[in-house]
């Protein structure tokens, strides 16, 4: 094989440089390869090894006479004097016959034989080469079975589904107008100069799915025209399709060609590995061939899915990049999610309409936004996820029907849903979904039985990256419209209680502290990092800049105290700790003496909880958050050494105290003294 | 839109019988000569009145081309009513019936409502399916049965309602257990326990859960 590709770069250097010399000369050619070396060439990379082949002549088909006539006519057709027709003739009837023998297929008009070998016979090489060329391309390069049309549907839909619709409604399906296109590698609709352009640079691409791709390009490119054969007959429509290729120009064959190769790096190809054998070999996969043709949408498998969403660095910035949406009810997203799904609750289609509507345009602001900002989670390709199975994902198909009637751009679906995502991760599951919960996860639940080991403890699940929904919520938020809050609410928040969410994973197996509970504890130690320390970088110019000595001399600041901020990593800071009857400040010292920067301005009624160590009460914790029904959603934390530790969080107790006695909130009534 | 029961129905038939219309119709009070092919399976909701009661229907337009059967099937499930469409012009839609008929009953549950609707009876000058043959073939198979026009409406309001009547009616006889969502039947949320005139069953089904 290595041999075989140095061949192929060593000839294609060689003809380039050729082409070079020709270019000076006549400064207008745009042949790919020249008439010379084409032969050689396509040999190459069809990896043809001359051999001599055995062509009995004889003539004793059962078809035999509906082959010659066929021959004739198409010879008929040709340009050529008669002498040159004869040996056409004779060399065309002779290989069909012997293909037709050796593959034991009847031959049948338009089967695209003939036309895959009139452009070989143009090539002039001796009859045994022409065949074992014409062998190469209908083993390598023309699909096998009708689940390719299919895909070919499939794709259409992908990238154009106003288009797809129009000829759907109008019962035309790809059969009817790309048969000819597919079976004869576009030989059959295109001029012979088209066709040997587009096979020089068919063969040296090597991609035998890039048919599907020409095929698109030639349909949507004359999307508009056919749009406006609306109030035409199908049969009209069809024969206007089948001939797009006929239109067709050397010129623009190598436009052609990229645009088929921009389509086919803007398109899943989760189908190549599932269709690859069935459609060009001679395996059958009545699996995957069943899959294509029932699909609603383009399929996505876990692999690509994953490797996408976990390596996207590694792929090209022209690339596929997902979006992935996940669709399954509140309580199974919440017991464990790729970290960067956004979900869209489903049943609000059927629930409340307005609400679905919302939560559509809250899903695609949050896509641009997260594309916008080069986020991971941020892709043009919507990937949709149900539960896997047929029965549950009744209303994922209907969301993914709905976008598609909607002719959204690049909507697939997931092979096999989270059922066979948890499979795919395996062991792993717990590191690689965010907020997994076995507990809760219906496919651990499943597999408890035969798998005790997979409880394994949710606690240590770290979130593989950045919480998608903190930034979406964020970026929502900040426009701050009221509507749009509760829209994120739907979306983020389908259920009553799924606050947690924003919540690190570990915090739900922590001691929960009730809303009930005194602010202020003594804890164990616990790791520096089980709650969303803030451990982003600091920007300088983010604290604002004030004098100490007037900070100091603020009438409402009850209490200062020294202490040091202890950051994630490590870093400590020269500080000091103010407290008003409201809220608590931290101001850190600058290199100027007087100057001071406001590194933490919360009020106290933010503060959730306070915690110190036992080992060293002088560390001392303040979590901030706010409760949701009986849960505690902390964002945020800040750590300090204070030597004053007990009197400074004696103060700020009695200080949340007295907020919450005015509040006089029936709540807090029962609060016991925090200390 | 408060209501007393809600009814799942599911649209069923071959491929361009006029499903999609038939709802159109229903819900929007319109016709659309030219409608897009059904992708996967579409939703449409109206309220209507059953003997006083305001009751929710929630309909399932599916697709019907062969590639789509699979997904169509997932829908039975969880329906309360069927509406089993054929065109009077087009005979090899009628023959086809039997075909959809097993699939219903295989996948759906005992007490789902079946009514067969042999639709575009506007076009007479074309039938090539007479009124007798769709009567005989419910008849057969213990279906309603009922020619509509989606074009002209004709029977369009009918044949929904009167799907609607005779659930409701199995539900007063108790036959449906309504406390299982997956018989295509939910409890309002305005509904109160006092006057109803409901089965034991669904009234102990009621108190037991309160209101939904």
């Amino acid at each position: 094989m290595a041999e075989e590709v140095n061949d192929k770069s060593w000839i294609a250097e060689l003809e380039s440089a050729l082409k070079e010399d020709a270019n000076l000369e006549d400064g207008e050619t745009d042949t790919f390869i020249s008439e010379e070396l084409r032969a050689e060439i396509w040999k190459s990379c069809l990896g043809v090894h001359t051999k001599s082949t055995y062509f009995d002549e004889i003539f004793d088909l059962p078809e035999q006479r509906l082959l010659r006539q066929d021959c004739q006519q198409v010879v008929a057709k040709l340009g050529n004097d008669e002498e040159d027709k004869l040996s056409v003739l004779s060399d065309l009837e002779s290989l069909l016959t012997y293909h037709r023998k050796s593959v034991n297929v009847p031959y049948t008009s338009g089967n695209g034989w003939i036309d895959i070998l009139l452009p070989l016979i143009a090539l002039k090489l001796p009859r045994s080469e022409s065949y074992l060329l014409f062998e190469a391309i209908v083993t390598k390069y023309i699909p096998r079975a009708p689940s390719f049309y299919h895909l070919f549907r499939l794709i259409l839909l992908y990238h154009d589904p106003a288009l797809c619709s129009f000829l759907d409604t109008k019962r035309i399906t790809p059969e009817q107008y790309s048969t000819t296109w597919f079976t004869s590698l576009f030989a059959a609709p295109c001029q012979l100069p088209v066709t040997t352009l587009m096979w020089d640079l068919y063969f040296q691409q090597a991609d035998p799915f890039f048919l599907l791709f020409l095929g698109l390009v030639m349909v949507i490119n004359s999307r508009e025209n056919i749009l406006n054969l609306k109030d035409l007959s199908k049969e009209s429509i069809i024969s206007a399709l089948a001939a797009l290729p006929s239109a067709l120009q050397e010129s623009d064959v190598q436009d052609f060609c990229s645009l088929a190769q921009f389509y086919s790096s803007r398109t899943p190809g989760s189908f190549r590995q599932d269709l690859e054998r069935c459609l060009f070999d001679d395996e059958v996969c009545p699996e995957s061939t069943a899959a294509i043709m029932q699909a609603l949408c383009l399929p996505v498998n876990i692999s690509e899915l994953v490797d996408n969403i976990f390596m996207p660095q590694e792929l090209s910035g022209e690339g596929v990049r997902f979006f992935l949406v996940d669709c399954r009810p509140a309580d199974q997203y919440n017991a464990g999610h790729m970290p960067t799904a956004f979900h869209l609750d489903c049943n609000l289609m059927l629930q409340a309409g307005d609400v679905y509507k919302m939560a559509v345009q809250g899903l695609l602001s949050a896509q641009k936004q997260a594309l916008d900002a080069g986020s991971t989670a941020g892709g043009e390709h919507l990937v949709f996820m149900g539960c896997g199975d047929l029965e549950q994902d009744q209303y994922t198909h209907m969301v993914v029907a709905s976008f598609l009637r909607d002719s959204s751009h690049y909507v697939s679906i997931l092979n096999g849903g989270y059922q066979a995502l948890h499979q795919y991760f395996g062991d792993t599951v717990a590191s690689m979904l965010t907020d997994h919960n076995s507990e809760a996860c219906l496919v651990c639940l499943q597999n408890v039985s035969s798998d005790s080991a997979m409880s394994a403890d949710a606690s240590n699940v770290q979130s593989p990256s950045k919480d998608i929904f903190g930034k979406i919520g964020a970026v929502v938020k900040s426009k701050s419209v009221e509507v749009k809050e509760k829209l994120m609410e739907y979306i983020v928040n389908p259920g009553a209680s799924d606050m947690e969410r924003h919540v690190k994973p570990s915090d739900k197996k922590g001691k929960r502290y009730r809303n009930t509970g005194p602010v202020f504890s003594i804890s164990d130690d616990q790791d520096p990092q089980d709650v969303g320390w803030n451990a982003e970088e600091e920007e300088d110019s983010q604290f604002e800049l004030v004098s100490f000595s007037s900070w100091r001399s603020r009438n409402d600041i009850i209490a200062t105290y020294e202490c040091k901020e202890l950051k994630i990593n490590g870093d400590t800071y020269e500080s000091e700790l103010m407290i008003s009857e409201t809220h608590v400040y931290v101001l850190r010292h600058t290199n100027s003496r007087d100057k001071a920067k406001v590194v933490v301005r919360k009020p106290l009624s933010a503060i959730a909880k306070i915690t110190c160590k036992k080992k060293y009460p002088q560390i001392i914790t303040f979590k901030y958050g706010s409760a949701q029904g009986d849960n505690l959603v902390i964002n945020d934390m800040d750590r300090f050494y204070i030597p004053k530790a007990t009197e400074a969080t004696k103060v700020i107790s009695r200080q949340i105290l007295n907020i919450f006695r005015k509040k006089s909130d029936d709540e807090n009534e029962n609060d016991e003294s925090p200390m | 839109m408060s209501y007393a029961y809600m009814f799942k129905y599911i649209i069923i038939g071959d491929t361009g019988v006029g499903k999609s219309c038939l709802l159109l119709q229903f819900t929007d009070k319109r016709f659309q000569p030219v409608h897009d092919l059904t992708i996967g399976v579409e939703f449409g909701a109206r309220l209507v009145d059953i003997e006083d009661k305001q009751i929710k229907l929630q309909i399932w337009d599916t697709a019907g081309q062969e590639a789509f059967r699979s997904i169509t099937r997932s829908y039975y499930r969880g329906a309360a009513g069927a509406l089993l469409v054929y065109d009077i012009t087009r005979r090899e839609t009628f023959n086809h019936l039997t075909t959809w008929l097993d699939d219903a009953r295989q996948h759906s549950s005992s007490n789902m409502v079946i009514i067969l609707i042999g639709n575009k009876n506007d076009l007479v000058s074309r039938r090539e399916v007479n009124a007798e043959e769709g009567e005989a073939f419910a008849r057969e198979h213990g279906l309603i049965f009922m020619e509509t026009s989606a074009k002209t409406a004709s029977n369009v309001e009918e044949a929904f309602i009167n799907t609607a009547k005779e659930i409701y009616g199995k539900i007063r006889e108790g036959v449906f257990d309504i406390s299982n969502e997956a018989n295509g039947i939910k409890l309002g949320v305005q509904q109160s326990p006092s006057a109803n005139s409901l089965s034991p069953t669904t009234k102990s089904f009621y108190q037991n859960t309160g209101c939904c």
